[in-house]
């Protein structure tokens, strides 16, 4: 028998244009009818997201990376976007997606499947985030990249916010059961005002400029 | 009719016509107008009836604040006609009338008013007690106007904003625009709210001169600077409700042609908050004060200036401030006839205003107020009467602008928190004390000049952002203010009103004069009591129009000194908004579990159970006997992945679980499940599960669906004052789980796996570790539903695929899905307990039988609910659980029916009930008191829809029903 098909949370209704296999799932590169200049929202769930707790033993690197000092604060570590969720909790998101191995440290534990992530973009996400949500995620005095958490939707999660070429990307992420009705809100409060679901081709454009 | 010319201020275009129905016939205005203004100008008065006596009513402030002119636009009712713009294809109709708007036959309640006095619904109809039951319905039905039409589909798309500021600014007027600037200036985040379309307040429609610039065009250019700034965001047709702790602003905005919403509801969160709302109007209280044609005067100055409309062709005025001796100036400016100009001031008159007046020919009687008029729909005469000597003249006239002075609006500033008292040399209700952060300026501070009420906003606003740390000193002018004389106008009505019984100090509730007398009378003389003794300010309007006149009239009725009678707490929302606004989009947010689309395609019934759709049944039958008859004698399969599962892991991890569960945890065997159970502090029951180690202090445990939200803090709460390390993660969404179950379950897996699954190697309450398809699961070998069963949990992604295979695999044995009604009914027969359902806030471990999970006496682990077991172990008649059967096969009672003993005794419940296949009968676990919780005990049910006489009767039986000795549990 075959390996077992893993399968994303949910899909984004749109037409796809092209898309790859990758750690047993398929995932969409580029949707058709893509809009260049309005906001984009990709589904981000295939990609490896790991929980880091070390309660007792205060740690300042894991997997040979730096650690964020405070609460809510967030690095960019090569691939990975290493966000400091308490003084002893940290997530790691391997926000481009690839197969990575998996750390032997026991303080790591996978969520990969637990937790939904959806990346938000382009024209207009930062209004539309004011609609998705009530954390406020435009304080001049954030430093970027960083962690907010709170209710979206009026559900518990947490809100990564990343800057690139001087733009604002959201990272939503939610309870894997969340998924479904939470992109049909997203999709639903995005629609006036153009927002597109994109493949991951987009996301990556958009964080490796 | 023609529209007067008056470009700098106009807000309508002439050349877009705008046609509407009003009562079913056809009308025209422009682009811009208001239904209230294209109705007036098409010569329409009357807009409505009022609520309890259906006077006619017209437009009176056009800033919409009664329910006077409240119609029903595109069936929507309770629209306001003076703030709701007309748009081509528009149909409007009036409310609360029998027969015509004109002839309205409920009209007759007018003359039938010395009937209702004061209080009348409080005192009238109470004894005989019969009568009441026969009023109350139709009192009720003559209570509140419009009605929704329920079949109609509104299509109303509603939004909600949350936004963050550093200083949110309530009002778009002069002050509200300078104290945006100066704020923004500073660096600070800004929101500028203001309910009209246009920025400018009182600047919007005056061309009076400030430093030289028309006020409107002073206005314009402060918008112009407003909206090019970065920092300041303009929202404009938004309406603020309240302000609440730490500065939360909540307000709504109405969509404009361009936008995807009717209306957006916004929370603001704001670290300073700026008051500039401006002045209201005081009503004047004279005899038919309500009538169409009386009007304020800003209404009056607007309706000629922003929308060309006359208002009417003899104008008089009964006024008491400068602002409105401007507008009978700019009327007659205008070409229209102003009679007569009544100021009841004695002095502080602007001299370059009487000067202009003299000018226009327009009489100006100081000391003078309106005491009655004359006219139904219409006005035909007024009487002015001399406030000092009683002397009286009748004027000819058929508009009369009116009002009692300008008072501040402070009903944002009481939602926030500001008390009020009455500053007798402004004639103001102003704040006494501001919360912290909260500041206000403008004309409600008292300032009449535009110099310094943009002065007043300007170092509002850098106050503002000084309060939160930003450096304002650079930014500091030095104060130049014009000197302004106050001379407010004190009175609230007119002295020469006799009883008042057509004079209305509430037009919401056609409260008048005379019911406030005879509420005073009747002991209600504080604004409080009043207010809800005489139906003052309970309307619509939120007390908008008449909450300072209640203070002050009931001070003069009562001879007592005003400040014993402030305002009353102004209630939220201070602007009306309808409930699918407050509601907020229809975005149902729920969780499913990653086998959604298998359950759906094998005819799942699915049901919203808490946060989790989830299967109740499969195919046609709710009663699920196939789906049990399966389980039992072959294998079913059904998703378990709502179930929470948890890591805890660290040197005090065993430390925590000794704490929660009650059970002892010094005994975890390798390889094996322990069934853990957690009480509260009253040793009721809260949750169960199991709890295996998996690694160096390493577990893995599970809990209920329903507490699975609230479990880490739980564990954080109870260890709070421990200096112990652990850690937690919640693996609930991480690992889905399925359970196969029943005689032939181990045949299925054993298909999958590459362990060896005997009952030796893999035994009841067992854990491994295996490999499914190159996916790292857990099996775990529990029984719920009482047959050999398996629960696999693995990585959620790959649960979707494991189902298939599963079903796959079970093909030959013909494998179904059963449902969450099917498992109730299988763990039933087992007897197997859950919480909330077999239990209740009483009920605790011993009661249900579940003392075998105790540790016994607590010996320093201080488990949460020991000690209350300890106490409840020697209690006698509590609650005790037990099986029973019903005696007749045929009779079927339902779960949460009651227990009695004689006729009025309760003696405790069903908690479930239902009809067993392996005994014929129906069955279930009750609540019942310990004297009759014996086996063969009787016990007596008695539910809805029964005689009062009748009975099921059942009898108290062993449990479990099915396999009692659990052979085939350990199969």
């Amino acid at each position: 028998m075959n390996a077992l098909k893993r399968v994303l949370p949910s899909s984004l209704p749109a037409e796809i244009a092209e898309m790859e296999e990758r750690n047993n799932y398929s995932i969409v590169l580029k949707y058709k009818n893509e809009m260049e200049n309005s906001p984009w929202i990709v589904d981000l769930s295939h990609c490896v997201k790991l929980d880091f707790q070390c309660n007792g033993n205060p740690e300042t690197q894991a997997m040979g990376m730096d650690l964020p000092k405070k609460a809510g604060r967030a690095v960019c570590s090569g691939e990975w976007l290493v966000s400091a969720l308490g003084p002893s909790q940290f997530s790691f998101i391997h926000i481009l997606g690839k197969m990575v191995e998996l750390p032997e440290d026991h303080r790591f534990t996978d969520i990969t499947d637990g937790r939904c992530l959806f990346a938000m973009g382009g024209n207009g996400a930062d209004r539309l985030m004011g609609k998705i949500t009530r954390m406020n995620f435009s304080d001049s005095t954030l430093e970027l990249p960083c962690v907010l958490q709170g209710p979206m939707l009026h559900t518990f999660g947490q809100l990564y916010i990343l800057e690139k070429a001087g733009q604002k990307i959201f990272l939503l992420s939610l309870g894997r059961g969340y998924a479904r009705s939470v992109i049909h809100a997203v999709l639903d409060i995005g629609a006036p005002y153009g927002l597109t679901p994109s493949g991951l081709d987009r996301f990556t454009q958009a964080v490796t400029k | 009719m023609k529209r007067l010319h008056q470009p700098l201020t106009s807000l309508i275009d002439e050349t877009r016509k705008v046609t509407f129905s009003w009562e079913k016939k056809e009308f025209t205005g422009f682009k811009g107008d208001t239904l209230a203004t294209a109705l007036h100008a098409s010569g329409v008065k009357t807009i409505s009836r009022s609520l309890k006596y259906h006077r006619p009513r017209g437009l009176y402030s056009l800033d919409g604040e009664g329910v006077s002119t409240m119609v029903e636009v595109d069936k929507m009712p309770n629209t306001r006609a003076e703030t709701t713009q007309i748009k081509n294809g528009m149909t409007a109709l009036a409310q609360n009338y029998t027969g015509s708007l004109n002839f309205d036959l409920k009209g007759i309640n007018d003359k039938l008013s010395w009937m209702m006095s004061a209080g009348f619904y409080y005192r009238m109809f109470h004894k005989p007690e019969f009568l009441w039951k026969r009023v109350i319905g139709p009192i009720r039905n003559t209570a509140g106007t419009g009605k929704l039409d329920m079949d109609h589909d509104y299509g109303r798309q509603v939004e909600e904003r949350f936004l963050h500021t550093d200083v949110c600014i309530i009002g778009g007027g002069p002050a509200g625009m300078t104290a945006a600037l100066a704020a923004a200036k500073t660096g600070a985040s800004v929101i500028l709210i203001e309910r009209r379309g246009q920025l400018g307040g009182f600047y919007s429609w005056r061309t009076a001169l400030i430093n030289g610039l028309a006020a409107v065009s002073r206005g314009r250019e402060l918008e112009t600077q407003v909206r090019a700034v970065s920092n300041i965001l303009v929202l404009d047709n938004t309406f603020a409700m309240g302000v609440w702790g730490e500065r939360q602003v909540t307000a709504y905005r109405k969509g404009k042609e361009d936008e995807p919403f009717f209306e957006q509801y916004i929370e603001i969160m704001s670290g300073s908050v700026v008051s500039a709302t401006g002045c209201l109007e005081r009503p004047l209280v004279f005899e038919h004060n309500d009538r169409p044609g009386v009007m304020q005067a800003d209404c009056a100055h607007r309706l000629a200036h922003q929308y060309g409309v006359s208002p009417g062709k003899r104008i008089a005025f009964s006024t008491g401030d400068n602002l409105s001796l401007e507008a009978a100036a700019d009327l007659a400016k205008l070409g229209l006839k102003v009679v007569m100009v009544a100021d009841s001031r004695e002095s502080g008159h602007d001299p370059e205003l009487l000067k202009e007046l003299d000018k226009l020919n327009i009489p100006v009687w100081k000391n003078y107020s309106v005491s009655r008029i004359w006219g139904q729909s219409t006005i035909k005469k007024a009487r002015f009467t001399d406030i000092k000597t009683g002397a009286s003249t009748i004027v000819v006239c058929d508009t009369m602008v009116t009002n009692a002075g300008r008072t501040a609006d402070v009903r944002l500033l009481s939602t926030a928190g500001a008390k009020v008292r009455y500053n007798k040399n402004l004639g103001y209700f102003e704040p006494e004390t501001l919360p912290e952060n909260v500041f206000f300026a403008g004309r409600a501070r008292g300032f009449e000049s535009g110099v310094n009420i943009e002065a007043s906003g300007y170092h509002a606003g850098l106050d503002a952002a000084q309060a939160l740390g930003f450096a304002v000193e650079s930014f500091r002018k030095e104060k130049v203010l014009e000197n302004e004389v106050h001379s407010p106008c004190l009175i609230a009505r007119s002295s020469y009103i006799g009883k008042g019984s057509k004079s209305f100090v509430c037009f919401d509730e056609d409260a008048t004069y005379k019911t406030l007398v005879q509420g005073v009378e009747a002991g209600m003389e504080r604004p409080d009591l009043a207010k809800r003794f005489v139906s003052v300010g309970l309307g619509a309007g939120q007390s908008a129009l008449p909450g300072s006149n209640l203070s002050l009239l009931l001070s003069e009725i009562t001879g007592k000194y005003i400040d014993g009678f402030r305002p009353t707490k102004v209630r939220p929302p201070i602007e009306p908004i309808s409930l699918d606004t407050l509601a907020g989009p229809n975005h149902a947010i729920f969780k499913v579990t990653p086998l959604y689309d298998n359950l759906i395609k094998t005819g799942a019934n699915m049901q919203r159970m808490g946060i989790w759709k989830r299967v109740k049944y499969f195919g046609e039958d709710p009663s699920c006997k196939e789906e049990v008859k399966n389980v039992r004698n072959n294998v079913g399969i059904t998703d378990v992945s709502t179930l929470g599962k948890f890591r805890i892991f660290g040197p005090d991890a065993k430390k925590v679980l000794d704490r929660i569960y009650i059970n002892p945890m010094s005994d975890f065997k390798e390889g094996m499940l322990k069934y853990v159970v957690a009480l509260n502090q009253d040793g009721c029951l809260l949750d169960d599960g199991v709890a295996s180690k998996i690694g160096k202090e390493d577990y893995l445990f599970t809990t209920s669906t329903g507490h699975a939200a609230k479990t880490i803090e739980w564990f954080r709460f109870h260890s709070r004052y421990e200096n112990w390390q652990y850690n937690i993660v919640n693996l609930t969404d991480q690992l889905s789980g399925v359970n196969i179950a029943g005689p032939n379950s181990r045949k299925v897996l054993e298909k999958l796996v590459d362990i060896d699954l005997s009952r030796d190697a893999f035994p009841h309450n067992g854990i491994q570790k295996a490999s499914i398809l190159g996916v790292e699961a857990w099996l775990m070998r529990v029984g719920f539903v009482g047959e050999l069963a398996y629960e696999i949990h693995l990585p959620a992604s790959a649960a979707s695929s494991l189902w298939d295979v599963l079903m796959e695999a079970g093909r030959e044995f013909n494998i179904k899905p059963f449902g969450q009604e099917a498992q109730f009914i299988l763990r039933l027969e087992k007897a197997h307990v859950i919480i909330g359902q077999e239990t209740e806030a009483r009920v605790n471990l011993l009661d249900v039988g579940m003392g075998f999970a105790w540790a016994g006496k607590d010996i320093g682990s201080r488990k949460v609910g020991a000690y209350a077991l300890e106490v409840a172990e020697t209690q006698s008649k509590r609650l005790k659980l037990v099986g029973f059967t019903v005696d007749d096969p045929e009779e079927f009672p339902m779960d949460g029916a009651v227990i009695v003993r004689g006729d009025n005794d309760v003696i405790g419940n069903i908690c479930s009930c239902r009809y067993s296949q392996a005994l014929e009968k129906p069955f279930g676990m009750a609540l019942v008191d310990e004297s009759l919780s014996g086996k063969g005990s009787k016990l007596e049910f008695f539910q809805d829809g029964m005689n009062i006489k009748d009975r099921i009767r059942a009898t108290v039986c062993d449990t479990p029903f099915y396999d009692p000795r659990g052979l085939k549990l350990k199969a």
